[in-house]
């Protein structure tokens, strides 16, 4: 019935079509006759926006493509697979992948209690609480240019941290945008930067958690933790995942802050992968390079993403969920 | 009727797509074909002086040529590339770019710049007319040029004349050794006054002072035939260990300046907690006359005579400052290279250039700008005679990683600076792993 109904909508039949046949009104639609012709205006954007410059990229890491061939760019020599030679040898890639994925899986880590707890504190109604929540998100909405300029002025030798410390007794002589402290500080300053962006999903998450099961919760004589534990973390578990997942996509692709706060060349503790990718195609004009350590990078990383997308069942259909 | 429809929608998504992709690339028509587009630095600093300059510069080039100037202007250094990079695989983008020098030879890698021939120099007003010295990067050699000198920002040495004088020392120093003892006897760590100000975090900066001191002392970043790459050399593996040991050895710079960039070097400088300030360029002025220091500094070229040394070795050089400012380029692909040239014609006519040098402090590398100003202003005396005396960095399109292989040592050492320490070893590997670098770079070179 259901179906017949959706033919009628969408794909009226002449008077004179093909007599049907008796009981085929009972099968679902055959996939020929899925309207999915809808989907060729997204599809045709795909491809132009996504395949193309990848096929492109992919192109391009098999030629040496750099400042002396870039104009004629299509006769560049062909060099076969020395580029990816290079970026597995030399270009520091590999540094750069640890660097990047420690970075960015750290940061999610310190980021997530932080943001599930400001969450939490603002989840109740009391009076200021818009407030509260607006103040919460200055960090999120200042560009990420603004926040690395405003972290590097204060990080400076003679900044407001060193005298803040200075003041404690603490010292403040310390050296936070230099050396292999280059990288706790890029943490530290990426945290205060994302943390309201787990905060804004493990909200949406907790104001979908009904009284009722807080009422069972308390009747049953749990305390805060076995709450915490039982209740709400399994109730926001779908949006946090998501949540979780693209900060540590975000991290993993932050170019502005390492560049703004660090410049070019950067410690060799923050030169992460953007940065390191960033400067050989773009200050060393080595495009070919450029184009086969993103390849690699890409190849690498599909691997964890795939993992963790499949054991987080984001990518599965709704049925399959409930499944 | 599907099928129809299918190629109905097909269409209509070409259409459209069509349309983006015209709509994009119109966007960098010149309308009629009397615009010229000039890309220049974005100066958020002088936002207001930007404005007045383009505005006179617009009427007096409709004036002159009856054509409109359209000014488009980038961030950044690396935005300024970007916009080159697509202009050149595109085809399209500004007619004229203002380059900066150590820019302008990778530019020249590129092909994508106009070599100017002889007529091109005579409609801007000949070649002569410019400081010899400032065309030192204007292209290869004097057939090749594609930069034509626009504003000049040679390094000097600045020094607090009251400090030198409560010190009891009567000049400023000419060699290093002199420089070092100086700075010594004017340190004060008690005070927090040190003999100089150094901004070693600084990547513009760092690099200009190894390619000085290496220079100085015989060495080279790339041999004289810009086919061998000597970041290796002994003289530069010297030139980063004396860099480092104004601080660690001398203890003449205060021990914080690891992490300074040149901001913070000027500022210790202006408020008088530093006695010298090496490698400034012109633009600090502004800086020093709102500060405690105004009416008690005094610019000079610095040294040229290396460490350990009275006079310079045979083959060392001249090396205070580098070749430095902005230069103008004309696009290959651009149909308007005459309005082009009338263009620079313009900006470097000694009365524009006057115009420039008050509202952005930039030298005129016209001589009869320079001239004049030179007498009237008697603050850039010593900057007139560094850019006299400047010297080109080598021309060649591997210049960025020898460059950037410089800077990332320099980079990565800061921490043992900052504890005090010096590793000579670590250095050297670092030094030995930027020319190879530099050295691929070099053996690629096709021009």
């Amino acid at each position: 019935m259901g179906k017949t109904t959706a033919v009628a909508t969408t794909r009226p039949q002449p008077p004179e079509s093909a007599p049907r046949i008796p009981g085929a009104a009972a099968r679902p639609p055959r996939r020929e006759r899925r309207p999915l012709w809808l989907m060729l205006p997204a599809g045709s954007l795909l491809v132009l926006v996504i395949l193309v410059p990848f096929m492109l990229a992919l192109w391009m890491s098999f030629l040496e493509l750099d400042q002396y061939t870039l104009r004629q760019w299509i006769q560049a020599p062909l060099v076969g697979l020395a580029n990816y030679a290079e970026a597995l040898n030399t270009s520091g890639l590999l540094h750069s992948i640890w660097a990047s994925t420690a970075f960015s899986v750290l940061t999610t880590l310190i980021a997530a209690p932080l943001g599930i707890l400001a969450a939490l504190t603002v989840n109740g109604r009391f009076r200021g609480r818009g407030a509260v929540r607006s103040i919460y998100l200055v960090p999120y909405v200042l560009p990420s240019f603004v926040t690395g300029t405003l972290w590097r002025i204060v990080l400076q030798p003679a900044g407001a941290v060193n005298h803040l410390l200075g003041d404690l007794g603490l010292g403040g002589d310390k050296q936070w945008l230099i050396g292999g402290q280059s990288f706790w500080t890029l943490v530290g300053v990426d945290v205060w930067a994302s943390w309201a962006f787990i905060y804004l999903m493990a909200l949406s998450g907790l104001q979908t958690i009904s009284r009722e099961l807080y009422e069972a919760a308390a009747l049953d004589g749990t305390g805060w933790w076995q709450r915490i534990r039982y209740v709400v973390l399994p109730q926001i578990k779908g949006p946090l995942s998501l949540g979780l997942l693209l900060a540590t996509l975000h991290h993993f692709n932050n170019f502005t802050l390492p560049f703004v706060l660090f410049g070019m060349p950067a410690p060799d503790a923050v030169n992460l992968l953007p940065m390191n990718i960033y400067q050989t195609s773009f200050q060393s004009f080595r495009f070919g390079l450029g184009a086969a350590m993103s390849v690699v990078t890409l190849i690498i990383m599909t691997i964890p993403a795939v993992a963790y997308l499949r054991s987080s069942r984001l990518d599965a259909s709704p049925q399959e969920v409930e499944a | 009727m599907n099928q129809r429809r299918v190629a109905l929608t097909t269409v209509c998504a070409a259409l459209l797509l069509a349309g983006g992709l015209t709509a994009c690339s119109s966007s960098g028509a010149d309308g009629g074909g009397k615009e010229l587009h000039v890309l220049v630095g974005a100066d958020p600093a002088h936002a207001d002086a930007v404005r007045a300059w383009q505005a006179q510069i617009k009427k007096d080039f409709k004036a002159k040529t009856g054509a409109d100037v359209v000014f488009d202007s980038y961030a950044s250094a690396g935005e300024e590339q970007t916009k080159i990079q697509t202009s050149i695989v595109s085809g399209t983008g500004p007619d004229v770019y203002q380059l900066g020098t150590t820019f302008t030879p990778v530019a020249y890698a590129t092909g994508g710049f106009r070599v100017l021939s002889d007529a091109d120099w005579k409609r801007i007003g000949g070649r002569d007319k410019f400081l010899p010295a400032t065309l030192g990067m204007s292209g290869p050699d004097a057939q090749h040029d594609i930069a034509v000198p626009f504003a000049a920002r040679p390094y000097g040495m600045v020094y607090n004349t009251e400090m030198f004088k409560a010190a009891g020392i009567a000049q400023p120093p000419t060699t290093w050794d002199e420089f070092v003892a100086d700075a010594i006897k004017l340190t004060k760590p008690s005070t927090g006054v040190y003999g100089t100000a150094v901004d070693y975090a600084d990547p513009f900066s760092s690099w200009k002072y190894i390619w000085t001191f290496a220079l100085q002392s015989g060495g080279r970043l790339i041999t004289d035939d810009l086919k061998q790459a000597q970041l290796n050399s002994p003289q530069v593996n010297d030139a980063i260990g004396q860099y480092f040991a104004l601080s660690t050895k001398h203890h003449a710079v205060d021990p914080a300046a690891a992490g300074w960039k040149s901001a913070q070097a000027a500022a210790a400088f202006a408020n008088g907690k530093a006695a010298m300030l090496p490698m400034v360029a012109p633009t600090v002025i502004p800086t020093l006359d709102n500060s405690p220091v105004k009416g008690k500094y005094k610019f000079v070229s610095m040294p040229l005579v290396p460490f350990g040394a009275t006079a310079r070795p045979e083959n060392g050089l001249a090396a205070g400052s580098i070749v430095s400012g902005d230069s103008l380029a004309i696009a290959k692909y651009s149909t308007h290279a005459d309005l082009a040239l009338d263009y620079i014609a313009l900006v470097t006519s000694p009365d524009e250039q006057k115009a420039y040098y008050k509202g952005f402090g930039g030298l005129p590398p016209v001589t009869a700008a320079e001239d004049q100003l030179a007498s009237t202003d008697p603050r850039i005396a010593g900057f007139v005679a560094a850019e006299k005396a400047s010297l080109p960095t080598p021309f060649t399109g591997a210049w960025a990683d020898v460059q950037l292989g410089l800077t990332n040592a320099i980079t990565q050492t800061l921490p043992s600076l900052a504890s005090g320490k010096y590793d000579s070893s670590a250095v050297s590997q670092l030094l030995a792993k930027a020319n190879q670098t530099a050295q691929a770079s070099l053996d690629r070179q096709k021009h």
